[in-house]
């Protein structure tokens, strides 16, 4: 049901790594509360909806959560830096 | 490398206000302009898109955009890599 593409919604460049900010941000990640979480539990509520305008806006709010989880974590934004996968040098303008 | 970047922004511009309208018509279908709105942006989205990709290759990968020339879908920068 979901396509990717191959762009960043916001551009965001990796300057300078920070370890720690990417530590204070671990929660908002992937924590109870973080936006992926959020965007499953909208994914599961759209089901039990009573009406049209709830179960699509569920469906779209559900699927724009994850977005930021990507710029994050992808790409460590401006202040983050968390996945390994990430090339260990700052990128340059 | 400007111009990728400035078409890349113009895509991302088109569809964040696709989006946003989308949402919109979530809770008011029955409003014509902004599903007038809607139409235009979405119009001028796949116009960006197919120009993109027509330069620089595929933004998709799920068969909506035809593969490009010499690049593959895997070795073609990832776009924090970029």
């Amino acid at each position: 049901m979901w396509i990717y593409e191959k762009k960043l919604q916001f551009p965001v460049r990796i300057r300078k790594p920070d370890l720690r900010m990417a530590k204070a941000l671990l929660a908002q990640y992937g924590g109870p509360d973080s936006e992926l979480a959020a965007g499953i539990r909208y994914l599961n509520q759209r089901y039990s909806m009573p009406n049209d305008a709830c179960k699509s806006i569920l469906t779209d709010i559900g699927t724009e959560e994850p977005v930021p989880h990507y710029c994050r974590g992808n790409k460590g934004g401006k202040t983050g830096y968390y996945s390994a996968s990430i090339p260990n040098k700052p990128y340059r303008q | 490398m400007r111009n990728k970047q400035h078409m890349l922004n113009e895509i991302r511009a088109a569809e964040f206000a696709c989006l946003e309208l989308r949402l919109f018509l979530d809770t008011h279908p029955d409003d014509a302009r902004a599903m007038e709105d809607y139409n235009i942006c979405a119009c001028r989205l796949r116009q960006l898109m197919d120009d993109y990709s027509c330069k620089y290759g595929p933004l998709l990968g799920n068969g909506l955009q035809p593969a490009g020339e010499c690049r593959t879908w895997a070795k073609s920068p990832w776009p924090w890599e970029m």
